[in-house]
Parts: C-alpha cells; sequence; structure tokens
C-alpha cells in the first residue's frame, strides 16, 4: 500500500487511484505526515494517543447519553436513571464513560511523567510542554465538570467542596472562575454552566490544543531516546510510513484499549447513587473524586485550616504552575539520566507523593489530619525516595561512563549499558534490552506494592497515636515490614541484574544464571 | 526473542501468518454479525455485546500485530499470539454461555 | 522522504506493480485481508449507534434493560395533588403499544394474605376514613413508595369491602415515575381542564397517562406503557379495617420496573412495619 504516488494514479491499484483523487483535489496523500522512527513503535510513546483514543471514546458515549440526559437540578438524576434503566445498554454507556474518563486522566498523568523522565520538555519542545499541560488541565476539568452531572449525593457534595475551594483563591481568578462555573449560583444555572462546559467549551478547547500540539509534533518529529540515537541498532532507526504502518499501529493500540474499557466496564458495572438532597447528603462524607483526592489531602492537614487553606491552595498552585513552567526551570542541556540527578529524584518524589496523598486520601475520609502525621507521612516518603535515588545513583550508575549514551527512561534501567562496550553484536543488545524491560518492570512493580506497603508503617503510627496497640495497628505494621521486604527484594533483584557491566555479583552466583551468554 | 532453541518457533508463526490473519478475519466477521443482531436489551444481552465488540477489536489488534510484523520481518511473539487467541477464545465461549 | 521510499518500498513497489515476483499474491492477499478488518472494525463500532436507534421503551415480548440499581431511593415529592409535575425525565422517550389488553393484575380477592408471603400486612385505614370517595395516600410495602386508596362507589377490579368497591394502587406512574392523582367523575384536574372523565379515572399531570382504576389501573390514554400496580387488599368485615397484604404485578416504577416480579417491590428501600 506504499506504492508510489508520483504517477498521481495513472498506474496502480485502487487504493493508489484513490489516494491520487484526493491528492489532486486536497492534497491528500501518503507522504502528507512525517514517517515515524521504528523506535517509537512502542506503547510508552503513544500514551497520549490514547489519551485521544480515550476522548474519542467520551465524545461518542457522552453523545449518545446526551440524547436522553436532561441539564435541570429536578431533571438531572431522573435522566440519567432513566438512561441506566430504560435505555438499551445505558448502564454499559454510563459505566464505559466513566470507566474511560478514569483511564484519560491516568493516561494523561502517564503520558506526561514520561515524557518528564525522558526530558521531551527540552529544546525545542518548550511550547509543546505548555500545550500539554493546558490540556492536561482541561482534562482535569472535564472530569470535575463532568462529575456534577447526574446530581447525586456524592456528587454534588462534591462539587460543592470543589466550588467552595475555587472561592479561596485570590480574588481576581476566584471572581472569573466563580462567573465561569456558577453564574447567579442557583442550582439550575451551576448545573447548566457545568453542562456546557463539560459538553461545548472544554471539547472545543482540547481539540484545538491538540491541533496545535500535532502541528508542533509534525514540526519536529518523535523526540530521539534519551539515551542517544548512537545506541540505536540501524533497524530502530529506521523510518516507518504513517501509511499503513503506523496507521494499523494506532488503530490496533486503539482497539485494545476500547476492549479492556468495554470488558471492564461489564465485569464492573456502576450503580447510581442517590439522588441529592441536603438531607441525604447530610450523611455522606463529601470528598472528591480519586484525581483530586491528592489535593483535598493536602487541606485536610490541620495546618491548613481556617485561614491557612489560602497557603495550601497557593502551594498547590505552585506545583502546578512549576510543571507548567518545567522547561524553563530544567535547563540543563542533556537529556540523560545520569546528569540530570536533581530533576529524576525530583520527579520520582513527586509521582510518590501524589499516590501517597491519594491512598491516605481513600483511607481517611473527612478526618482533619494532625500536623505530625503529614510531618511523617510526606517528609518519610520523600526521605525514602530521595534515599533510594541517591543509592541507586551512586551504587549502580557510578559505574557507568557519563556520556551522552548512557541513561534511559528509568531509574532502573541501565542494560543498554552494554552499547558502551563496542564489541557486542546487536543481537546480544536486543535480547540484553528485552531483559532489561523484564527487570525494569518487575522492578518498578516491586518498587510500587513496596512503597505501598511502607506507607502501611505511618498508618499503622496513626493508629497506634489513636488506639492503642490493636489488631488493625498490627496489621499496618506488617504490611510495612513487607513493603521493606519488596523493597529490599528489588534492590537486590536490580543490583544484580545490572551488575552486568563487570560481572562480579553473578559470578559468586553463578547458580541463578537464567542462560544469558555473557561474552566479556 | 532469541533464545537457545527459540528460533525455528518463529519461523512457524512467519509460515502460519496469512493463515492466522484469514483466521482471525473471519472470527472478526463473525463478532460483527452476532453485534448486529444481537436483539436482547437485558444486562445479560449488554453482557454479550461487549464481549463480542472486545473480540472484534482485539481480533483486529492481532491482525494488524501480525500484517505489521509480517510485513517488516520482526519477530513475533509467540506468547502475544496464544494468549490473544485463547482471550479471544474465553470471550466466545462466556457469550454464548450466557442465558440470553 | 523520498529515501525513506526507496528504502522501504522499493521491493513493495515492484510487487505493486504486478511484476510476476512470488510476494506479490500474499501481499495482496494482506491487504485485502487488512481493508476487511478495518471495515469490520468500523462496522462493530457502528454497531453500538443502532441500538440507540431503536426505541427504547421496552419491546413487548422481552423484559427490558432494567438492570435494577437497588440502591436509587425515590425522593420523588410525593404530592398528591394532581396539580404537580414533578421529576419527569426527558421527553424523548417514544411511547411503545400498550400491553394493556393483556392486564395482567391478578384479581384480588378479599383472602387473608397467607401466612409465607414476604409482603407485610399493614392496616392502612378504615373504611369509615373512605366515606365521599376522598382518596387516602398511604405508604406500602415500603417509605418510599406511596399508594393511592379510595371507594369508588361501584364494583372494581380486584376490590375490596361490602360492595367491592376499595381498590389501591401504587402512585408512581409507570411512564417515568410522576405522581398520579385522582379525579373524581365529572371534575377536571388543575393541569388539564379538558380532561373530564365520567367515572373516577386515575390522571397523571407530567404526561397524561389515564388509568381506569375499576378497571385494575389499564392505560386507557397517555404513555404510559403498562397498568399501575394493584396492592392486594383484605378486608375485616368486624372492625371495618382495610389491610394491605401485598402488591399486584407489574413492579412499582424504580423497582425493576416493568418486570412482573413482584418481589422486587419489597427491595430498595425502608419496609414499612407490619402494623
Amino acid at each position: 500500500m506504499t506504492g508510489q504516488e508520483s504517477s498521481k494514479g495513472k498506474t496502480g491499484g485502487i487504493a493508489e487511484r484513490l489516494v491520487g483523487f484526493f491528492d489532486d483535489r486536497l492534497g491528500l496523500n501518503y507522504e502528507m505526515l512525517r514517517p515515524a522512527p521504528q523506535y517509537s513503535i512502542n506503547p510508552f510513546y503513544w500514551l497520549g494517543a490514547l489519551a485521544v483514543v480515550a476522548f474519542i471514546i467520551q465524545g461518542v458515549t457522552g453523545v449518545m447519553m446526551m440524547l436522553y440526559y436532561t441539564p435541570t437540578p429536578t431533571q438531572a438524576y431522573a435522566s440519567t436513571q432513566y438512561i441506566f434503566q430504560n435505555v438499551s445498554y445505558g448502564t454499559f454507556l454510563e459505566t464505559v464513560h466513566l470507566y474511560t474518563a478514569y483511564a484519560m486522566i491516568m493516561l494523561a498523568f502517564l503520558h506526561m511523567m514520561r515524557g518528564y523522565f525522558v526530558s521531551v520538555h527540552k529544546r525545542p519542545r518548550e511550547i509543546m510542554w505548555i500545550v500539554g499541560m493546558m490540556m492536561g488541565f482541561i482534562t482535569l476539568g472535564f472530569g470535575f465538570t463532568g462529575y456534577l452531572l447526574p446530581w447525586t449525593v456524592v456528587s454534588k457534595s462534591a462539587t460543592d467542596v470543589g466550588i467552595g475551594m475555587m472561592s479561596a483563591l485570590p480574588p481576581p481568578i476566584a471572581n472569573f472562575l466563580n462567573f465561569l462555573v456558577t453564574g447567579s449560583g442557583a442550582d439550575s444555572a451551576v448545573i447548566l454552566r457545568f453542562y456546557d462546559l463539560h459538553v461545548v467549551v472544554l471539547p472545543a478547547a482540547l481539540l484545538l490544543l491538540l491541533a496545535l500540539k500535532m502541528y508542533i509534533l509534525e514540526t519536529h518529529g518523535v523526540a530521539d531516546p534519551a539515551r542517544g540515537v548512537e545506541s540505536l541498532t540501524e533497524k530502530k532507526k529506521g523510518l516507518v510510513p504513517i501509511f499503513p504502518d503506523v496507521t494499523f499501529y494506532l488503530l490496533e493500540l486503539a482497539a485494545l484499549f476500547g476492549s479492556a474499557m468495554m470488558l471492564i466496564s461489564i465485569a464492573f458495572p456502576i450503580n447510581l447513587p442517590p439522588e441529592y438532597s441536603p438531607l441525604v447528603a447530610s450523611q455522606y462524607v463529601s470528598q472528591p473524586d480519586w484525581y483530586f483526592l491528592w489535593i483535598y489531602q493536602v487541606l485536610k492537614i490541620h495546618i491548613f485550616e481556617g485561614p491557612g487553606l489560602n497557603i495550601a491552595l497557593g502551594l498547590v498552585s505552585v506545583v502546578f504552575v512549576a510543571l507548567t513552567v518545567l522547561p524553563f526551570i530544567d535547563r540543563g542541556k542533556s537529556r540523560s539520566f545520569l546528569v540530570r540527578k536533581w530533576f529524576v529524584t525530583l520527579g520520582a518524589i513527586f509521582v510518590a507523593e501524589v499516590l501517597v496523598l491519594t491512598v491516605w486520601g481513600l483511607e481517611t475520609p473527612g478526618k482533619i489530619i494532625p500536623n505530625e502525621q503529614a510531618v511523617l507521612v510526606l517528609g518519610g516518603t520523600a526521605l525514602l525516595v530521595a534515599l533510594f535515588s541517591a543509592g541507586t545513583y551512586r551504587m549502580v550508575f557510578r559505574r557507568l561512563p557519563k556520556t551522552g549514551s548512557m541513561g534511559t527512561g528509568s531509574p532502573s534501567v541501565t542494560v543498554r549499558a552494554a552499547g558502551a562496550a563496542p564489541a557486542v553484536d546487536p543481537a546480544m543488545t536486543s535480547s540484553l534490552k528485552k531483559a532489561g524491560l523484564w527487570t525494569s518492570g518487575i522492578f518498578v512493580l516491586l518498587l510500587g506494592a513496596g512503597v505501598f506497603c511502607i506507607s502501611g508503617a505511618f498508618s499503622a503510627m496513626a493508629k497506634v497515636i489513636e488506639g492503642g496497640l490493636s489488631a488493625g495497628a498490627l496489621v499496618s505494621f506488617g504490611e510495612s515490614m513487607a513493603g521493606l521486604a519488596l523493597v529490599a527484594l528489588a534492590s537486590s533483584y536490580l543490583l544484580y541484574r545490572l551488575d552486568l557491566g563487570s560481572g562480579m555479583i553473578r559470578r559468586k552466583v553463578r547458580a541463578f544464571e537464567f542462560g544469558w551468554r555473557w561474552k566479556e | 526473542m532469541k533464545r537457545r532453541g527459540s528460533i525455528p518457533w518463529s519461523a512457524t508463526i512467519e509460515e502460519i501468518g496469512e493463515r492466522l490473519i484469514a483466521l482471525l478475519l473471519v472470527v472478526e466477521a463473525i463478532s460483527v454479525v452476532l453485534l448486529w443482531t444481537l436483539n436482547s436489551y437485558t444486562s445479560q444481552g449488554q453482557t454479550a455485546f461487549a464481549l463480542y465488540l472486545g473480540v472484534d477489536f482485539i481480533s483486529f489488534a492481532m491482525m494488524s500485530y501480525l500484517y505489521r510484523n509480517l510485513e517488516n520481518e520482526e519477530p513475533i511473539s509467540r506468547l502475544l499470539v496464544i494468549a490473544g487467541c485463547l482471550f479471544i477464545a474465553a470471550c466466545f465461549f462466556v457469550g454464548f454461555a450466557l442465558p440470553s | 522522504m523520498a529515501s525513506k521510499d526507496d528504502s522501504q518500498s522499493s521491493d513493495k513497489e515492484r510487487g505493486a506493480e504486478g511484476s510476476p515476483s512470488p510476494q506479490n499474491p500474499r501481499r495482496h492477499f494482506l491487504r485485502v485481508a487488512m481493508t476487511f478488518g478495518v471495515v469490520f472494525l468500523a462496522a462493530g463500532i457502528a454497531s453500538v449507534a443502532q441500538t440507540l436507534i431503536k426505541p427504547s421503551a421496552p419491546p413487548p415480548a422481552p423484559p427490558p434493560a432494567s438492570t435494577a440499581t437497588k440502591t436509587v431511593t425515590k425522593t420523588v415529592v410525593s404530592t398528591t395533588t394532581v396539580g404537580s409535575s414533578t421529576s419527569g425525565a426527558s421527553s424523548s422517550s417514544s411511547s411503545s403499544s400498550s400491553t394493556t389488553s393483556a392486564s395482567s393484575t391478578t384479581s384480588a380477592t378479599s383472602s387473608t394474605a397467607t401466612t409465607s408471603s414476604p409482603f407485610p400486612v399493614v392496616v392502612v385505614a378504615n373504611i369509615s376514613d373512605l366515606a365521599g370517595g376522598k382518596p387516602i395516600s398511604f405508604n406500602y410495602p415500603l417509605e418510599e413508595t406511596p399508594n393511592l386508596l379510595v371507594k369508588l362507589g361501584v364494583k372494581a377490579q380486584g376490590g375490596v369491602g361490602p360492595d367491592g368497591d376499595i381498590v389501591a394502587f401504587s402512585q408512581f406512574c409507570q411512564h417515568l415515575g410522576c405522581v398520579w392523582g385522582l379525579v373524581p367523575a365529572g371534575t377536571s384536574p388543575a393541569c388539564d381542564n379538558t380532561f373530564k372523565p365520567t367515572v373516577p379515572q386515575g390522571y397523571c399531570c407530567c404526561h397524561g397517562s389515564v388509568f381506569d382504576i375499576e378497571n385494575g389501573g389499564v392505560v386507557t390514554d397517555g404513555p404510559s406503557p403498562r397498568p399501575i400496580p394493584q396492592v392486594l387488599l383484605s378486608f375485616d368485615s368486624s372492625s371495618g379495617d382495610i389491610s394491605a397484604i401485598g402488591m399486584g404485578p407489574p413492579t412499582i416504577f424504580g423497582h425493576n420496573t416493568g418486570s412482573n416480579n413482584v418481589l422486587d417491590d419489597l427491595q430498595g428501600g425502608t419496609p414499612v412495619s407490619s402494623a
């Protein structure tokens, strides 16, 4: 299907003639978009594209639900209930819409973090990063506005909390936002504005920014891998035509993602919570949806009560602003992992903190967090991650030459250090790379589980403070011990696997060899 | 994966690749036909619908994977192919086993 | 860009030109297969739309797509005045053919309830309260499900009492769950003064459904797709007490609406205590 179009479709099969037809009239041809490098045919490079696929699914399911939904306070819940009960496949639609929303937010976050760790925000892609951050904010806005629309107890109370938070921002911003989302403040105005934002304004803004981002992508192409182009095999550097290879890859990923969403929706269909009424709402603890829970958890710390709320919001805003203008903060020229020690560590701390805050928020609904506990948990997490990062950099990365070709996409993988030994043949490198992927994958999993379990230590302390040595506290403590063990296991596994430069450890534990042929 | 003794296996996949694509196309066609003829609106019907749509998507994804790698002579992961086929079979089985 | 084409597609181009290379039929087959694959993918996605174009009101034979959301608590304002029009859903539902001809209300005889029935037995009123044809609203079998009790003055299907004219029906319209009210003969409801029945009828102000409460609550006008569920009553001739002992089909709106499993009426709310 990558036929020659220079003859403009005079020869060739049906496909060529069709393309020639559109090329003559519209300029649409096989070469419109620049081809993709072979190394980018890899799911990590397509997280953003999957977020767009999720957005399309949202659009389709959303439009179908719009046929039945009425955005007024009296009819919002009834019409949503109608969709659940009386519309063909209504429950399926609603469930898919909700889970795909969660997936879109998660994919956007993963896309951002991958970009952060691989330093795509360096020159010349600074503006692309800022555009991407705005799209991320819009995605969060989708979640916020959409959540209110069913008018259930949980959603209305959560949105009230969110609107209250908005009012605590500095007056010019707060007034503008308040006007935008609440208008006169009456329920009917609020829900209508949220509906308009969710269905018209935010999708239009997202599509415009998406077009801009795609244009910038066309200008620059896919970013080189962080470890540098020299370490790639010739095959990996080769270019892949957009049509049909890259198109099919996109369709493949989209199909897998779509089927995963649908099968999950069937396995775990959702139920509609009760309708909002002040009486019923008084029995529910109002919490935002999980993607805002980390912000909410910060606000629940004791020191930020009352007038301190502004300070808390200021802190959260600082984080968001810092992420947005990251290209101008992170001015280092190098994209290598080894050189970007501080930023990599900072990024890891950020991810760990968000994770810990979210889980913590799920476990402590409605409770104020004492200051000491906050310092322990948050500071402890940061300290742990920093120590781990420092240890990894010192023990593992120090051995490797600090050229531009070293350093990879995650703190655990440096198996591509094989690239430093020029005598290694390419076949070995590719199998080592597969080994590297497995190593990093298992390591990240173990580390994640370990960090999660270690948070049990802090919750154990909290339980002990609350109610003395109880079964719950012991369980949490046991969790934390398991977490420490997991981290230790992960570290030793990592060290063993990575110690291929000198082979020192390997030679000592030859019994655990899995059959790798290592040529010294 | 170029492991010891593993090279003959990927060659087998290469050989049957086209037949596998044809088979997957048939599976996809069957699932589309079922999707359009499924008329029940019950919750069982929803489950079956989602399962067949999932089969449609996954069989296409497998076809695309095989096609791309066959065209570019890249190695095809046996594990993925087998896992995918098993998954499709499981979805079909559950879809038919559901009382409608 | 030209180099990409040359390196990657030089042999493909040869194949596309139709030269007798062994690759050609294979490649052609693969391309055709993938084209069909994409077409089927699109057809699969399109099938999602066709299920929504079909009428969403339940078809006559199989039960509708009601996935019984059991956590729904009906907080509909339970005003019994006919002039209210609360909690209607969007009016885009199509009215299906009424299945009321095969009215499935059981003939509620005034036999006492069997002890094995899961429905509570609740005294709801005394016959002396019902003088003058004024209706009484009571909650049964859940606090959230109001019903209307009335003495019609003529023998009615399922009626109890000495004249067989005391009936009770669920007050949630089967269309979208609005609360309907009683329109005595010769009067008009406040929301529609064109409707003036000659016999007492139930009238729903939201969309104009009319229920013939003398004949088991069948729908004689309006978009309600089913008759309203009748409450099974029992009359104690010695004391004059009227008790509710069960529900007839179909199910109350919001409780697996449309199925005939009356046991679903007991779920999703606070049961009334047997008094």
